[in-house]
């Protein structure tokens, strides 16, 4: 019975060694199902006919991803990944960017601030900030919600790496009443109230660090000390958001949000940008369609694209 | 308090069984035992292992209660006292000592492990404690060769010392009775001989009742010897008697060696 | 009166471990509610078969039970990954687990026998985010080597599986195989066999029932595991169809997208961990039915069956003797296996712990202030202070809540149950279960349970909560076995002097019993230290300020490390994390060690 299981495993080995001679196969990274990264990445991939995500004729959501893509569940870790292996391809938020891996155009675009907001570049998505609708904020939080809106956060965005939105009608969701671009005043004293808490989307991490830290040195605070900041998902967001009792909560969202119960606003923008790895200097250009090709696995090998 | 106890406690040092039986879930292992144990004696128990002797010796300070389904009938009368009536078991087991198979010294001092039945019963104070331990070493003949070493681990004395120890420690609460159960079966003969000599000035207070194997030894130190075999009480009587005289033939093959 | 009280008094003891005993098993009935209750929406929109056996897991966040799905529940991918994945480990730690146990019981010489022992219990304190963090640092690039992609997939993953239940098959087999009976070597060796022959055809036959009870138990822990199995499977829902394909097992699942769950989904992550439950479940009572096996083997059948069991295997040993020529190429190699495993599990161990030293050490050495610094809001330079006073949190407060209900479970079990009634099953079927249950269910049961009791979002309380009803199983067993190795005869002693339960078990039990106690609590503080899963959705995982209260919420040092190797910016941050951690594990591990020995010495009365 163990000669049996070890030459078995033996057989296995050798044939794990015959199968990769030549060059290796593309390593898909991607973002688990669920992550707002993923959804604005898989919404706008397509070949023309068929998305990385769609729904089909029944109502059913259908995700086309390979099956050999490595799902991660953070930015880092594609980023880490992608930065480990010469064959990796992925894609984070563009603010993530670093010069630890190459940034690949997408229809002969650069990701930019210009492209981003001329829509050139096409994979994109708002980041949301949202409150409870209907309940009384508390007036610290309604004085940090000023913060967000005014033009402030546009120094904020720029460190963050998102591009600021300043068109009224953009910061609205489609069809709603635009929300104007203010100019924030101090207060006297810092507004009273409990702490604010902070939930959702891990991909707004920076933004909301720099603009709760830009807020309290405003008032000579530390932000620590008058903000409870824990970011474990776009939909935590919403749940904390709804759940609100107090009217201290803030929820951020790396989506669109059209829900009856929420007050939400666009803050700024967010292009999700296509990584290879630093040593892979053939592939500085995609269309949506190789990238559908790639996602899908149509295409294994770097070679494939001429 | 400790008032209180002394009141409750149960004061006598005469046995008197009727009619005992006792059954380890369906075996019964002791069977319609009667006997007269007589107060400030040895009295022996002998006879072939697994005969029931240590279980009815534990019938005394009903050391049995510890056993799942182990049960009990018929009359154990310590003094005037029904012992398997309600009582309190733990003022019962002041009264009735007990000394074991094998040395069990606790993990603590030898001052500790002799003051601990004391402290069980509410003596706490020093110098009462004081006293307890020197008297109870002296009684048990150790007090000289243990008075400096009082604060060393009890673990730490040879088998035969740690014995004698365990009798220092059953005399601290004064009992009426010790209940001896093979307690020379793991020492040498030299330490043996210590502990029969203590038996025998022992009975100036103190009725002990002992379980052995060693014939020689019951001829030795005890005044009344019963033969047990087969979970019967075979014969009980005076000690000479049984050995030189017996009645039952049972008794006789036992002690002449041709059985058991 | 005072009788009566003193009366009174023991009742009330009793009725106190009793009580404590009771909590134990509302905590298994607790856990086994709420996720059933939780996840019976989800069985009924999904449908039970679908659920199991559909193979197309494509989750949509936004589905409600309101409204039609539009995303597909199948969880069949991930069934056969977990047990493609625990196979896998299986061969790897099972083979090499079992010859190191042979080899350290009966080729090892005595002083690296008793180091490499202590080390190989050392390895199971090793936090499974360590083995991940290994496994992502050092495994994937070597294996990426030979494989058409990263490295990640089936082979990393039973690899690091493998290594993980490495210790639980070593140590187990090691003390079943020791305790086959000396005479039977002596017989076989008297009548010609040499020693390889021994041990293959007589002892490790004789400890058999044992060894397979070890790997039962190996098979548990490999279903379970869930962070170092993230780290490096890839975690695509599909089947796991070569060595090298991504594939995803149960525990991922829940890990991997509970975070952006919508409320079908949630549900249906909740599902997933009451089919993962069922199957530990399942192999904890083939483990039960195994170890009482062994049990009885070694217990009644040796003493009733010695002799014809003896009169076999001489028989056994005469056949062998006599027509050895073909076989003892077989008992060759297996010795030669048994060396080379004892070597091999030697080497993974210190390439363990060495790479994560040399990697780690200049990071602490060069940049201090990560152990110590002052934590920056939104600052680059990384600090696990906050990290280390949330766990020191954690260590406390669920040390305090599980030591007293463990410790009087274990009283009670042990000191007030004559017999077995229906009443001390269930306690003790309870416990067993509770030991089973793998450590993202007790995370699961957490965020259902506690979080929403504390104002909904994640607070050191809810985890530290979640974490000791994790650890009540271990500290029951191992309380118990140290009162159970406080000698009968003690007891009789003080009952003899007419001292009451309760006195005889404070005075006398328990300080007996406390070098075994004492190693029971260090080592779960080891656990509270390295375990990250129960964390992850209880207590929060985000590394930020130093907490000011239980209600804060914030990582733990095992859940930072998890961070921190996933922030791909952080990883020499994450070295020195990995090294803080062993060195905080091991150190534990060795006092321990230490108290238990030094205590039942001075017991034993050396000093005296």
């Amino acid at each position: 019975m163990k000669k049996i299981i070890a030459f078995a495993t033996c057989l296995l080995m050798v044939f794990s060694l015959f199968s990769c001679n030549g060059e290796k196969n593309i390593s898909v990274v991607v973002r688990e199902q669920g992550s707002g990264t993923r959804e604005a990445f898989d919404k706008v991939v397509t070949d023309g006919t068929h998305f990385l995500q769609e729904k089909d004729s029944a109502g059913k959501t259908v995700y086309n991803t390979t099956n050999t893509a490595t799902q991660l569940t953070s930015t880092g870790t594609v980023l880490s990944q992608v930065a480990s292996d010469e064959n990796a391809i992925g894609y984070i938020s563009l603010g993530s960017v670093n010069d630890t891996i190459n940034v690949v155009n997408v229809d002969g675009v650069a990701p930019s601030a210009e492209t981003v907001l001329s829509g050139a570049y096409k994979i994109q998505r708002p980041f949301v900030v949202m409150t409870k609708k209907g309940i009384t904020l508390t007036a610290r939080t309604a004085d940090f919600m000023n913060y967000l809106k005014s033009n402030a956060s546009s120094q904020h965005s720029e460190t963050a790496g998102c591009i600021f939105l300043e068109d009224p009608a953009k910061r609205a969701n489609e069809g709603a009443e635009a929300i104007a671009v203010t100019t924030f005043t101090k207060q006297a004293t810092l507004p009273s109230g409990e702490k604010i808490v902070i939930r959702g989307s891990t991909s707004m991490e920076k933004f909301i660090n720099e603009a709760a830290k830009g807020y309290a040195d405003a008032y000579g605070v530390k932000a620590e000390d008058i903000f409870d900041i824990q970011l474990e998902g776009s939909s935590v967001g919403r749940k904390a958001v709804e759940d609100d009792t107090h009217g201290n909560v803030i929820g951020l969202s790396s989506a669109a949000v059209k829900q009856d119960n929420i007050d939400s606003f666009n803050v700024c923008l967010d292009a999700v940008a296509v990584i290879v790895n630093k040593n892979n200097d053939k592939i500085t250009n995609l269309t949506i369609g190789q990238l559908y090709d790639i996602f899908t696995g149509k295409i294994t090998k770097f070679s494939e694209i001429g | 308090m400790a008032k209180t106890i002394n009141e409750k406690k149960l004061t006598g040092q005469s046995i008197s069984v009727k009619n005992a039986n006792l059954w380890y879930g369906d075996f019964q292992a002791i069977k319609n035992i009667s006997v007269e144990i007589p107060e400030k004696k040895v009295s022996a128990f002998i006879g072939p292992s697994g005969c029931g002797k240590s279980t009815f010796l534990k019938c005394f300070n009903r050391m049995n209660d510890l056993i799942p389904d182990c049960r009990v009938t018929g009359e154990f009368k310590i003094g005037e006292t029904n012992i398997y009536q309600k009582i309190d078991v733990n003022a019962l087991r002041r009264n009735v000592g007990m000394v074991f198979q094998k040395p069990n010294p606790f993990p603590m001092s030898v001052y500790d492990n002799i003051a601990y039945g004391p402290r069980t019963f509410g003596i706490h104070k020093r110098s009462a404690l004081d006293q307890i331990v020197e008297t109870s070493l002296k009684q048990a003949a150790m007090w000289n060769e243990l008075k400096d070493r009082l604060n060393g681990s009890a673990l730490g004395l040879s088998g035969g010392q740690q014995q004698r120890l365990c009798i220092a420690r059953a005399l601290a609460v004064k009992p009426g009775i010790i209940l001896m159960d093979e307690p020379t079966s793991a020492l040498d003969p030299i330490s043996t001989g210590k502990i029969e000599e203590l038996c025998e000035e022992l009975t100036k207070t103190t009725t002990i009742v002992i379980v052995t194997h060693n014939m020689q030894q019951a001829t030795r130190i005890s005044d009344k010897t019963g033969f047990f075999l087969l979970g019967e009480l075979v014969e009980f009587g005076d000690t000479d008697e049984i050995f030189t005289n017996p009645k039952d033939v049972r008794t006789e093959r036992y002690i002449t060696g041709r059985f058991g | 009166m005072t009788v009566l009280n003193a009366k009174n008094k023991e009742k009330a003891g009793k009725a106190f471990f009793a009580a404590a005993a009771v909590i134990c098993v509302i905590a298994v009935a607790a856990i086994f509610a709420f996720l059933i209750i939780k996840s019976v929406p989800a069985f009924g929109k999904l449908g039970v078969f679908e659920f199991i056996f559909g193979d197309n897991w494509s989750s949509d966040r936004l589905d409600t039970y309101d409204s039609p799905l539009s995303g597909t529940y199948g969880i069949f991918t991930m069934i056969f990954g977990t047990f493609t994945a625990t196979i896998g480990a299986l061969l790897i730690g099972g083979v090499f687990g079992y010859f190191t146990a042979v080899f350290l019981a009966f080729y090892c010489p005595a002083v690296p026998k008793r180091i490499f022992s202590s080390v190989i219990n050392l390895l199971a304190g090793i936090p499974s985010v360590v083995y991940g963090f290994f496994g992502i640092v050092f495994l994937l690039p070597v294996l990426s080597k030979i494989a058409p992609n990263n490295g990640s997939g089936l082979l990393a993953t039973s690899i690091i599986l493998g290594i993980m239940i490495l210790p639980t098959v070593v140590s187990l087999s090691k003390t079943s195989l020791e305790a086959v009976p000396r005479a039977y070597y002596e017989a076989s060796v008297a009548l010609g066999a040499n020693h390889s022959e021994t041990v293959f055809r007589v002892m490790t036959p004789a400890a058999k029932s044992g060894i397979i009870a070890s790997l039962v138990l190996a098979v548990g822990r490999a279903l379970g595991e869930t962070m170092a199995v993230v780290m490096v499977a890839g975690n695509s829902p599909n089947y796991p169809d070569g060595l090298f394909s991504s594939f995803r097992v149960l525990t991922a699942n829940i890990v991997m997208e509970m975070g952006y769950a919508g409320e079908v989904q949630e549900g249906a992550l909740i599902a997933t961990g009451v089919v993962l439950l069922f199957f530990v479940l399942l192999v904890n009572l083939i483990f039960g039915f195994f170890s009482k096996k062994a049990v009885t083997a070694s217990v009644k059948k040796q003493e009733k069956h010695k002799i014809t069991y003896f009169n076999k295997q001489i028989k056994r040993i005469k056949n062998c003797v006599y027509s050895f020529t073909h076989k003892i190429g077989a008992v060759k190699i297996c010795k030669g296996m048994a060396i080379g495993s004892g070597i091999f599990s030697a080497v993974a161990l210190l390439l363990i712990i060495g790479f994560i030293f040399v990697k780690g050490l200049p990071q602490i050495i060069q940049k201090p202030s990560i152990i110590y610094g002052k934590y920056e809001f939104a600052s680059e330079n990384i600090t696990i202070l906050p990290s280390i006073v949330t766990t020191l949190f954690a260590v406390a407060i669920s040390l305090i809540i599980s030591i007293p209900i463990g410790l009087m479970t274990a009283i009670f079990l042990n000191e007030y149950t004559k017999n077995n009634n229906i009443f001390i099953r269930i306690i003790r079927r309870g416990i067993d279960i509770l030991a089973g249950v793998p450590s993202i269910v007790y995370g699961l049961f957490g965020m259902i349970a506690f979080v929403p009791i504390f104002g909904g979002s994640s607070s050191i309380l809810a985890g530290s909560l979640t974490i000791s009803i994790m650890l009540l199983p271990t500290i029951v067993r191992s309380c118990e076995e140290s009162l159970k190795s406080v000698l009968k005869s003690q007891r009789e002693g003080s009952f003899a002097l007419g001292a009451g339960k309760l006195r005889t078990i404070f005075r006398i039990v328990l300080p007996s019993a406390m070098p075994g106690i004492l190693s029971a609590i260090i080592l779960s503080m080891g656990r509270v230290i390295s375990e990250s899963a129960p964390f992850l959705y209880t207590m929060g995982s985000v590394i930020s300020a130093i907490p000011n209260s239980v209600m804060d919420s914030g990582a733990s040092l095992a859940v930072a490390l998890y961070r921190l190797s996933g922030e791909g910016w952080y990883i020499n941050e994450a070295y020195a994390t990995a090294l803080v951690l062993i060195i905080i594990v091991l150190a534990l591990n060795i006092t321990a060690e230490m108290l238990a020995g030094k205590l039942s010495k001075k017991l034993k009365g050396d000093n005296a």
